[in-house]
């Protein structure tokens, strides 16, 4: 397993926003966490990606997720994507390339990834320069430049344009295809309909659903969205 | 670390790079350059005070550097201080770059912010000269002092929290530790007040006795400062050490029992970015509203209707927030006034100062301080959202109420202040309510000006043009009120001192006209919507 998350209890103060969350997800696999606004969903993201301190424990492909080891191969799209004003794009991508200690082929990749995300003309631009959309996109870009084993995204597809959607979508499940397990945390059913392996259902800091795919498939013709409300209707 | 270093030349090459593109913030900064050089040169004659400042010094020092390290630990055991942006959270703590030399990169960061905010410090130069009657080596004491406080209370901030935010028990021995110094303080200024008889110069002493010295991080740095001004190298080096230990321990002990520290500075840092996000988009007056309030009694205060409601609607959060008349700029303003009030009553004693220019001094220097601490308040916070638009009721009545709360509140901290000052410096009762009441009027002016300023910058502004181009309207847009109210008042100290007050009345009336006259020209405020 890539990901192994074991009775995952956070605290903040009084408030328990994740509550004993236990969950796996395979090399190869996407997993959605889906939830309404204020089940814990970003909670559970910073605390997989090290963030935040929890009770329970975290794996990533056997490693603590607070290692070294374990960092070198994750990749995190923030909810909010903050960029460093006096940093262009093409420097982003230096700056990842120098703290991951990539290779040569990383500026390759970046050029390439650039180019899919329809950053090439923007690479001379400062941080403080690009529109929200756009600074998702280098935000995306900077996460998969490592070439992630294990990829974590928040709301990604908040403030991108359709063709970004579309693209994302797509390197995402070339990824998966490649191995990568990814983990994708959002309110947005829609988008991920059709994309996912593993489904995780959050409300109130708890997972009270998961399906898988493949093996348990949703109810006659159940769809995502019909699962979704006939659970968190019925919860507070 | 190479990564680090590269983030940082880069972000310095890029911002050099981006003022070549920009012409007239080369001028902006040149004129700031000059300015600055301007305030170093050595001045004309000082005033003609003849006494020694340097018990003076060391009192306000000590309260001003006082007043920073408590503002700063108090934030550090309640919400936690950061000197991260947003982009480290996402880039660099989830990167496997170690924490340790994530934390070095950011307390070198930190001390050149710190160095930029020691900056603006140089334009007290003249100040610190002509009143303080401070050389070279004082002037440089004073500053690096103030530079050193700054790097090392924010370094404490952040130490304190880390260490007790995650142990309630450990947060509870913090504040029992602070606000119990602090209580020690206060009770021996007492003691020593009541052994010495209450008048100024035993406040003075007190901060003078040796035992000061060893205030934890206050008491050292500014016995450094003092000890440079008083020619004692070996003092201010032995408590110069001791100042910057104290946070060197902070950081070793974080690093050695907390490498852990990413969720310490996580909040603070998204609070940060979401507050510069606000000013970013214009939402000028923007304010972290994220403290522990709580919503206790629910319902409106009073009953208002149409333009009025949103007067009442201030007042509704204000019974929360628990700031209805004060906050810490009142305290600083109040404080001063009372400091004032003794030193002008003993000059008024010795004979070396006539209450006439007590009164014009005082009224001068509370407005100076008020200069830099006043808060855009909420009107500027109302700009930001829809309502004052929408609402049907007339701009000037939709002006006047929203700004109510700001003309309540510096009216009673003016009237609060002088009522202080007047009386422990026996100045004549008019000076009470004409004193307040202009210092509440340029309270409005110095609103109006920001306002102004954000209006004419929009988002775009950096924070350094944006505080240029405010303190350059500012004195723009005073100097003729400057000019009347000088003008009349020599002509009052010749002919007839009692005639006096009319000068005050003058210039509280350019002080209305303009601000009003200000507000109606950043228009239409209301109507021009560019939200």
């Amino acid at each position: 397993m890539m990901l192994v998350v074991s009775h995952l209890v956070k605290k903040y103060g009084s408030t328990l926003a994740n509550d004993d969350l236990s969950f796996t997800l395979g090399v190869g696999e996407i997993g959605v966490l889906l939830g309404p606004n204020g089940a814990g969903k970003s909670t559970a993201i910073k605390c997989v990606m090290g963030l935040l301190r929890f009770a329970g424990t975290i794996e990533i492909d056997g490693n603590s997720n607070k290692s070294g080891t374990a960092k070198r191969i994750m990749g995190y799209v923030p909810e909010m994507p903050a960029l460093y004003e006096l940093l262009t794009v093409e420097e982003h991508a230096e700056f990842i390339i120098r703290a991951y200690r990539l290779d040569k082929s990383a500026n390759d990749y970046a050029n390439e990834l650039m180019e899919r995300l329809e950053l090439s003309d923007k690479r001379k631009k400062l941080g403080k320069e690009l529109s929200k959309g756009m600074q998702q996109k280098v935000s995306i870009m900077c996460a998969l430049l490592p070439r992630p084993k294990m990829l974590l995204l928040d709301e990604p597809l908040v403030g991108l344009d359709p063709h970004a959607i579309k693209e994302l979508k797509a390197i995402l499940m070339e990824l998966r295809d490649t191995g990568t397990a990814i983990f994708v945390s959002t309110h947005m059913i829609d988008s991920v309909e059709g994309l996912w392996d593993r489904v995780f259902i959050m409300v109130n800091g708890r997972i009270v659903a998961a399906r898988d795919h493949d093996t348990e498939t949703l109810k006659g013709n159940e769809s995502l969205e019909d699962l979704f409300f006939s659970i968190t209707e019925g919860q507070g | 670390m190479r990564a680090l270093s590269y983030l940082f030349l880069t972000s310095i090459k890029n911002y050099l790079l981006q003022m070549l593109k920009k012409p007239v913030l080369i001028v902006v900064y040149a004129l700031f350059a000059a300015m600055m050089v301007f305030a170093m040169l050595p001045g004309g004659r000082s005033v003609g005070i003849s006494m020694d400042m340097t018990p003076v010094l060391r009192a306000g020092a000590f309260c001003l550097f006082a007043f920073v390290a408590y503002s700063s630990i108090s934030k550090g055991l309640k919400t936690g201080s950061t000197f991260f942006s947003m982009p480290d959270v996402n880039m660099l703590f989830t990167s496997p770059i170690r924490p340790q030399a994530v934390l070095l990169y950011g307390v070198v960061r930190q001390m050149g912010m710190s160095a930029l905010a020691t900056l603006f410090m140089l334009f007290q130069i003249p100040n610190m000269r002509n009143l303080l009657h401070l050389s070279g080596t004082g002037i440089f004491a004073v500053t690096s002092g103030w530079f050193i406080l700054l790097v090392c209370a924010q370094i404490v901030s952040l130490c304190t929290y880390s260490l007790t935010a995650p142990y309630p028990q450990r947060r509870r021995i913090g504040n029992y530790a602070m606000y119990g110094l602090i209580a020690a303080m206060v009770a021996g200024l007492g003691g020593y007040l009541l052994s010495r008889g209450g008048d100024m110069q035993a406040v003075l002493d007190y901060f003078g006795l040796p035992i000061i010295d060893y205030v934890p991080l206050v008491g050292w740095i500014n016995a450094y400062v003092m000890g440079l001004i008083a020619g004692d190298t070996g003092k201010a080096l032995l408590f110069l050490l001791l100042a910057i230990f104290f946070p060197a321990l902070g950081i070793v002990l974080v690093q050695r029992t907390n490498s852990d520290y990413y969720e310490d500075v996580l909040q603070a840092t998204e609070q940060t970015f979401v507050l510069k996000q606000a000013v970013k988009d214009g939402k000028i007056g923007a304010k972290n509203t994220n403290r522990n309030v709580r919503a206790g009694k629910s319902g409106m205060v009073g009953k208002g209707q149409g333009a009025s409601a949103f007067f009442f609607r201030h007042l509704t959060e204000q019974r929360r927030t628990g700031m209805i008349l004060f906050d810490k700029g009142s305290l600083v303003i109040i404080v001063g006034a009372a400091i004032g009030g003794i030193i002008l009553r003993n000059l008024t004693a010795k004979g070396e100062i006539a209450p006439f220019f007590s009164c014009l001094i005082a009224v001068c220097i509370l407005a100076y301080i008020l200069y830099f601490l006043t808060v855009t308040g909420k009107f500027t916070q109302e700009l930001t959202r829809p309502y004052i638009y929408l609402v049907p009721a007339p701009e000037i009545l939709k002006l006047f109420y929203s700004n109510l709360t700001t003309v309540i509140k510096s009216l009673t901290e003016g009237l609060i202040a002088f009522t202080i000052l007047t009386l422990l410096a026996g100045l004549p009762w008019w000076y009470i309510p004409l004193a307040s009441l202009m210092y509440a009027s340029l309270s409005q002016v110095y609103i109006s000006i920001s306002i102004l300023t954000q209006r004419i910058l929009g988002g775009s502004g950096s924070k350094v043009l944006s505080t240029i181009l405010y303190l350059g309207s500012a004195g723009i847009l005073l100097v003729p009120g400057v000019v009347l109210f000088g003008v009349l008042q020599a002509v009052f100290y010749f002919s007839g001192q009692q005639y006096v007050f009319i000068s005050y009345l003058a210039a509280i009336g350019y002080n209305v006209i303009i601000s009003i006259l200000v507000l109606f020209l950043g228009k239409g405020i209301l109507r021009e919507v560019e939200m």
